[in-house]
């Protein structure tokens, strides 16, 4: 008796598993343009920070090629490299340029790419909305607060500027697994990865916007996007870089004033991916309509131009093969 | 203050204590559920539930997540538990009392406490690249299975030690052979304490993320699993992508993640919990 | 309780009964031991087809273990170790290529504390069949039946049959694993101080159970109870420190006993 009833539920639940299984997604399945309907897999992987980029472009795509599967993984800049230098995926996310090593791994497996910028990326500096002094910070001033020399001898506001208080300093950071850590350690302390241990990480920029919009003696960096999402509670900070205090918009990441706090994102093909017709597809896309998906998901367009050198760049590439 | 005025009140002191801490955990719990179901619970509709993820949260769904969860749970659990359950009577029952066995049963219990991404690091090497099976369900299923095993293990040796040797001895000299009295016998009723570590494994897997990660589990796909090579995405993954983002929508369409992936949760204990009392009710020592 | 520490030595030589082709069950010269520790010494007896044998003796004196050495339940105790013979029907049963559930078919044992299956009161006693593979389900039914009413416990239980066995009293779950041996018809049917466990009432219907056993089958029971000994057994054996001291008819035993320690032991001076 009590074999049956466990039959009949595990029953139930395979047959409900299989129709949900079948249900789903078969709505949408008409291609919208007079395109022929191309059918494959593409594996992309990489930067968790390109990837909201990535995965947009794919949704979107689907729309368009409902019969090419893409999938998105965010492994890290470093951990993609890894599987496009052994030819497991055919695009990689990367919220930095390749490393020599990865460069070696690719050439060993006969692996060759392309490198197209496809956004930019605002690294902003933020204080709690309280802070009444900060009105600027100088790039010298801000390596004085996050070398590694400053780790537990830097720690009040006035060691910076003498008349500002006589208050500590609580910083919040991403952690060192984060690109964006690396990237701000490059340009701001001139060498990635060097910067003090002492202060608040997280690899999750949410947590660094709850940090510093409750501590009136906060100082935080992290993506522009996050700043733009939470405009009430902070308090931005102009950033000299050389040619006067400038605020981190949209115009000025993209034209490069804002300096040196924004950096390009990419994503790199392989040569053995730009043999595939629905790859080629795929990247024609997204350079289509990076722009305008791009300040959908909180990063910055980048110029028409140099988007234009992309494309080309492309075509080259897939013309070579 | 007399004897036993002072054990009175050693008493109530250890009551009161023993109350605190149990409420301590529960009220804990209550406020993180009610917290949740604040923030997500007017967001679960049908489309939730059978939407891809998408970068407009209002439009963002679990629907794959949610498969790749159920997949997953179920591949493992078909794996996990004839090899745990098996290996835990081979060992409570054949295996003999020497310095290898002793050896084999501490090691086991040392297993359970190894970080899961170690064992991401194991699948990873040996079921996504030695047997070539890709960032597969089944790569990851088998992964996970390793994770879930010695737990499963350590409590279906419990569960048939603490079967009375009377009700051995008893088959025994009726003329049954050791796998009849095990088969017949002590197996049935050791169900609860073997149904109670399936609740224990199974709710270490379902929240299993950096192993998954490490195996190939991804962030985006886009179509629900149809086989156990296909790739995959778990509701955690889901769940810790979209708190990450910048935009509030998406903390809501966690809380509603958050809020299914519970539920599924206490489904399963829920059945695993019913089916223990329903059988250790026939079973009165 | 204090064992009143008397000269060891046997004032007249111990009875040793003569090997006959009547016996059963034969003992020679059996020595056990639990790794250095000799549990039994020197045992030789033998019993007859149909009769009832009791083994009394003081706690440790090795009742037990001898009666579990007829259907080998010792085996599966460390550092178990026997020397000599245990005859059974003929058959030595302690060579290495016996094949022990056989043998445990033809000698049944019954347990000092009641322990059914956590299973209905059918399923009890049909899975002595069950594990033999006998698959005929009107055999097996009635077979069960038979075996429950030969216990005398069909009235209590006949509309029960699919209830749990653990909602019976001590007395009737006795009863059934008494019937759930007997469902294989052994030849043998061991008793391990069957009723020490159990209530005047109940004692008292198994003892008269086993009057009507006698007829078909062949009982050893160990006791505690001399009583009981003295009322149901044909003979009795008993044991000291693991040794027999005297096995005779159990109206010897009990009324002229030939052993200066039996006397004692019967008239209650040791317990």
């Amino acid at each position: 008796m009590k074999t049956k009833q466990i039959t009949k539920i595990i029953l139930g639940a395979v047959v409900v598993l299989t129709l949900v299984s079948c249900g789903g997604n078969t709505d949408k399945n008409e291609t919208k343009t007079d395109q022929a309907a191309l059918t494959g897999d593409i594996k992309i992987d990489g930067s968790s920070t390109v990837y909201p980029i990535t995965e947009a472009v794919a949704e979107e795509f689907r729309a368009e090629q409902p019969g090419v599967n893409v999938t998105v993984g965010v492994s890290g800049t470093g951990g993609g490299f890894k599987k496009f230098s052994r030819g497991e995926t055919e695009i990689s996310d990367a919220s930095r340029p390749i490393k020599d090593k990865e460069k070696a791994a690719c050439e060993e497996n006969g692996i060759s790419y392309v490198e197209l910028e496809v956004a930019y990326d605002g690294l902003a500096v933020l204080v709690n909305p309280a802070n009444t002094w900060v009105d600027y910070l100088t790039v010298e001033e801000l390596k004085k607060i996050w070398e590694p020399a400053a780790q537990g001898v830097v720690m009040k506001w006035n060691q910076i500027r003498k008349e500002w208080p006589n208050e500590e300093i609580h910083l919040f950071g991403p952690g060192v697994a984060s690109g964006t850590y690396d990237y701000f350690t490059d340009v701001i302390n001139g060498e990635e990865g060097a910067s003090r241990g002492d202060y608040t990480a997280s690899e999750d920029d949410n947590v660094l916007v709850q940090g510093v919009s409750t501590d009136k003696l906060g100082l935080a960096f992290f993506g522009l996007a996050y700043y733009e999402e939470n405009k009430d509670k902070l308090k931005l900070v102009p950033v000299n870089g050389g040619n006067g205090a400038v605020l981190p918009t949209q115009e000025t990441v993209a034209n490069g004033t804002y300096t040196p706090l924004s950096r390009p994102i990419f994503i790199y093909v392989s040569n053995k991916a730009a043999q595939k017709e629905e790859v080629v597809s795929f990247v024609n896309f997204y350079l289509e309509i990076v722009p305008s998906i791009s300040k959908e998901v909180g990063y910055v367009p980048i110029p028409n131009d140099i988007l234009a050198k992309q494309v080309e760049k492309f075509n080259t590439f897939v013309a070579q093969k | 203050m007399t004897n036993s005025q002072k054990n009175k009140l050693i008493d109530n002191a250890f009551k009161i204590f023993g109350v605190a801490c149990t409420l301590f955990g529960l009220i804990i719990l209550a406020i993180l559920i009610y917290d949740i179901l604040k923030t997500g619970l007017t967001r679960i509709d049908w489309d939730f539930i059978t939407n891809l993820p998408s970068r407009r949260a209002q439009k963002a769904g679990i629907y794959t997540a949610l498969m790749g969860t159920v997949w997953i749970l179920f591949l493992t659990a078909i794996i996990a538990f004839p090899i745990g359950v098996g290996a835990g009577i081979y060992l409570e029952e054949y295996g003999k009392k020497s310095k290898w066995a002793n050896f084999l049963e501490i090691n086991i219990a040392n297993l359970a406490g190894v970080p899961s991404i170690i064992y991401g690091l194991l699948g990873l090497e040996i079921f996504v690249r030695a047997f070539n099976l890709g960032g597969s369900l089944l790569a990851g299923s088998l992964t996970l299975s390793l994770l879930i095993l010695p737990i499963v293990i350590v409590s279906t040796r419990e569960a048939l030690k603490a079967v009375p040797s009377s009700i051995k001895d008893a088959s025994v000299a009726l003329g049954a052979s050791k796998w009849q009295t095990i088969w017949n016998q002590t197996l049935p009723a050791s169900v609860g304490g073997v149904l109670t570590g399936v609740i224990l494994a199974i709710s270490r897997a379902i929240g299993e993320t950096a192993p998954l990660i490490v195996v190939g589990a991804l962030a985006y796909v886009p179509f629900a699993p149809s086989s156990p090579m296909d790739e995959f995405t778990v509701m955690p993954i889901q769940i810790f992508n979209w708190v990450s983002r910048p935009q509030h929508e998406f903390a809501v369409n966690s809380a509603a993640a958050i809020i299914i992936l519970l539920l599924i949760t206490f489904m399963m204990n829920g059945v695993a919990v019913y089916y223990r009392n329903k059988w250790q009710k026939k079973i009165k020592w | 309780m204090k064992v009143e520490e008397k000269e060891h030595i046997m004032t007249e030589p111990k009875t040793i009964p003569e090997i006959n082709k009547k016996a059963l069950i034969e003992a020679r010269n059996v020595n056990v031991f639990y790794g250095h520790f000799q549990a039994l010494k020197d045992i030789n007896i033998s019993m007859n087809k149909n009769s009832v044998t009791a083994f009394i003796g003081p706690s440790g004196c090795g009742k037990s273990t001898f009666l579990r050495c007829f259907n080998r339940m010792n085996d599966y105790i460390d550092g178990y170790s026997i020397k000599g013979e245990i005859v059974i029907d003929q058959k030595k049963i302690n060579w290495k290529n016996v094949v022990i559930e056989e043998l445990r078919k033809e000698v049944g044992m019954v347990f000092q504390k009641p322990n059914p299956f956590p299973k209905t009161i059918f399923e009890n006693v049909a899975y002595g069949l069950k594990i033999q593979g006998i698959k005929d389900k009107s055999f097996i039914e009635e077979r069960v039946i038979k075996s429950i009413k030969d216990v005398a416990l069909w009235d209590e239980v006949k509309d029960d049959l699919k209830k749990s066995a653990l909602a019976l009293s001590g007395g009737q779950q006795q009863r059934l694993c008494i019937a759930r041996t007997l469902a294989v018809e052994p030849k043998i049917v061991l008793m391990d101080e069957p009723t020490s466990a159990l209530d005047p009432i109940s004692t008292a219907s198994i003892e008269e159970l086993m009057f009507e056993l006698k007829q078909k089958y062949t009982i050893v029971i160990v006791t505690h109870n001399m009583q009981q000994a003295a009322r149901i057994s044909d003979k009795t054996a008993f044991f000291y420190m693991g040794e027999i001291i005297e096995y005779d008819d159990t109206k010897i035993i009990f009324t002229n006993p030939k052993q200066e320690k039996t006397q004692n032991y019967i008239t209650g001076r040791f317990g």
